[in-house]
């Protein structure tokens, strides 16, 4: 759309800063808080220009964690959540991967049935299902480990859907070619759908591991054993330490590595990610 | 080796059946196309050969082995989609190579292969080209490339010219002709572009309707059209049908009345069909009659006058040379060559009268 109307453009201009600055206001102030020390991040004013601790509050942060009973290290919850986290995208696209092309091009019985099956679980996130899932979880003996954490966060109908419309619109005649060429269902599935699909599972790939990373009630539920416990769960338990007043720029500076992955995901993924969204070419 | 044999193929799906019993054998070398109008069934009939879709009842053959329950890549034939049907992530050579690499033939055979017919198509500077880099022509002849190096017995072409232009239609039509006379690879043609049929073919399907209404050359079918359906699907402008009444050895047209010619044997009423340029002005051993004439169209080289013979209903074409002088006339005297005649049953519309 081209329009020459510089009143439009302004007022357009005006409504997109402010949206960028409300967005960008708090990430400032976990910057700025994460760069000074403990006591300094207690007193009001609030600063609001970074200091010089920053690097200081970093190593402390990695190495030691919290304060009192709740202080461990953060690299290990980090770690948690990034197997975590990419277990469920990786784990969510290549089940949703086969389902979608075993719906799309396999005549079975009962196809419309699963399809539907599929469909209604849609209905059912986590949250709904909390207390069954977690009674399976933990008769499988699954509770404090990664497959807990992961498996009953990986079904997932949307992803399905999504696969299944990208593959219809796949044309026939490239299943034919394929058939002529001597290619038999997996061939055509890892030759010729997989690579047409990369655009979308890239930025299917940067939702569900932003998903994951972010998962809060389900870690906490199923993990007592704290060398399980994933990074945003960590957060929480060092905001409700008892004896001690919060150590805020720990908190801040776990709270900016809690973002960094998932923003360098949307980075790195971006081009892929936008071409996935929009992308009509076939 | 190459020659294909149709026996009595039919196909249903479910309850409707789409082709009702199609038979014919072409030889080895053979370019035989499928013609009709859309929807008649060309498309599932080549698709049964290719076995992509399964046969209801009947049987193919390929290189004399029957090939009903044959996998398609064992067919020993290659196809040509009319959206050519590229892998849209592969290169211009990966998508020739793919077929020979599921074969597991040598990397070094495969690349001179499709070196080969690359530099024959003149693809040779595009190899490394995905196909949505490329042009309508570039990709069909992509398509083509793909189908030519696996050395198959037989081509088969869905109406693969028909996403071209018009310029470029004419100018790959004959560049498919000539390729497939030099590398003499049996092949099937569906189209429903007549011209296309006429010029490319050795012989000709003229399918309507699940039913192979005539097998003939073009020019047999031309001349000798079985039916009103074939009389008026070849050739453009398309044959004129005219209602008309034969008694006492003369025909009755609208109020003229012309003697019957010696090759026509029929009494009762019936449709005559005259092509278009089977009318001539007014000369002798032709016979007159008087043309209402509606719209006049100049093409240079021909003149079509279009009009209603005096008492007839149906709007018919002439076809006169380009150096006719018809000026503001609403009527015209015109002649008829009498031995080009041919009758239709009007109910059935099978040719009738053959003497
Ligand atoms: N998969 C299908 N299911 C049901 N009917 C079909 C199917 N494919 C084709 N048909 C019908 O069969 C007839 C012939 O189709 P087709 O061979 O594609 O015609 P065309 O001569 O245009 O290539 C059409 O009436 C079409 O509707
Ligand atoms: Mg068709």
């Amino acid at each position: 759309m081209i329009e020459n109307r510089p009143m439009v453009t302004v007022f357009s201009h005006v409504v997109l800063i402010l949206g960028v600055l409300l967005v960008a206001f708090p990430i400032w102030i976990t910057f700025v808080a994460a760069s000074h020390d403990a006591i300094r991040v207690t007193q009001v004013p609030l600063p609001l220009w970074p200091g010089d601790q920053f690097f200081i509050n970093l190593k402390a942060t990695l190495m030691k964690g919290g304060n009192g009973a709740a202080g461990r290290p953060i690299g290990l919850m980090l770690m948690n959540s990034l197997v975590m986290a990419m277990m469920i995208s990786v784990g969510k696209i290549a089940v949703s991967l086969l389902s979608a092309f075993a719906i799309v091009y396999f005549r079975f019985p009962f196809r419309m049935g699963f399809f539907w099956m599929i469909f209604i679980t849609l209905m059912l996130p986590v949250e709904v299902r909390i207390l069954p899932t977690y009674e399976v979880v933990a008769q499988l003996g699954m509770l404090d480990t990664y497959w807990g954490l992961s498996i009953p966060l990986i079904a997932s109908a949307t992803a399905t859907f999504m696969f299944r419309q990208t593959f219809l619109t796949v044309p026939d005649e490239l299943l034919e070619a394929a058939r002529i060429d001597g290619a038999g269902p997996m061939r055509f599935f890892f030759d010729i759908l997989l690579p047409m699909s990369r655009t979308n599972i890239a930025a299917l790939f940067v939702i569900l591991f932003i998903y994951g990373w972010n998962q809060y009630l389900w870690p906490l539920l199923i993990t007592t054993d704290q060398s399980m416990y994933t990074v945003v769960m960590g957060i929480k338990e060092m905001l409700e330490d008892a004896e001690q007043t919060p150590a805020w720029h720990i908190i801040m500076m776990t709270s900016l590595l809690a973002m960094l992955p998932p923003v360098m995901v949307v980075i790195f993924m971006q081009n892929l990610f936008v071409k996935g969204l929009t992308d009509t070419e076939k | 080796m190459g020659n294909v044999s149709i026996h009595n193929i039919k196909k249903s799906y479910g309850k409707v059946e789409v082709l009702h019993g199609i038979d014919i054998d072409i030889a080895d070398g053979e370019f035989v196309v499928i013609v009709g109008p859309s929807g008649c069934g060309k498309s599932t009939l080549l698709r049964m050969v290719a076995g992509l879709e399964a046969i209801t009842s009947g049987e193919i053959s390929i290189d004399d082995r029957i090939v009903n329950e044959v996998e398609p890549k064992d067919r020993n034939i290659a196809m040509v989609f009319q959206n050519y049907a590229l892998y849209p992530h592969m290169s211009v050579f990966d998508n020739m190579a793919y077929g020979l690499k599921l074969q597991k033939i040598a990397k070094a055979e495969i690349r001179a292969r499709v070196e080969e017919v690359a530099k024959t198509l003149q693809l040779g500077e595009f190899l490394k080209r995905k196909p949505r880099q490329l042009s309508g022509g570039q990709r069909q002849r992509v398509a083509m490339g793909r189908a030519i190096v696996r050395e198959p017995s037989v081509f088969l072409f869905d109406e693969p010219l028909s996403n071209l232009d018009a310029k470029l239609r004419v100018q790959m039509r004959l560049e498919i002709k000539k390729l497939q006379r030099r590398l003499g690879v049996t092949s099937l043609y569906v189209t429903h572009d007549q011209i296309e049929a006429m010029t490319m073919a050795d012989r000709l399907i003229v399918l309507n309707d699940g039913i192979a209404e005539q097998i003939g050359t073009p020019m047999e079918l031309y001349d000798e059209p079985a039916s009103q359906f074939v009389g008026g699907f070849i050739g453009s402008p398309s044959m004129n049908f005219i209602a008309v009444e034969l008694k006492n050895e003369t025909i009755h047209i609208g109020n003229t009345t012309i003697p019957c010619p010696d090759h026509l044997l029929y009494t009762g009423p019936a449709i005559l069909g005259v092509r278009p340029e089977n009318f001539k002005l007014p000369d002798s051993g032709f016979r007159e009659m008087n043309l209402n004439i509606d719209v006049v169209e100049k093409l240079g080289a021909d003149t079509l006058v279009h009009g209603k013979i005096s008492g007839c209903v149906e709007d018919i074409v002439v076809k006169l040379p380009g150096n006719v002088e018809i000026e503001n006339q609403s009527a015209l005297r015109i002649a008829v060559d009498l031995s080009k005649l041919l009758l239709f049953d009007p109910g059935t519309g099978r040719r009738v009268g053959r003497n």
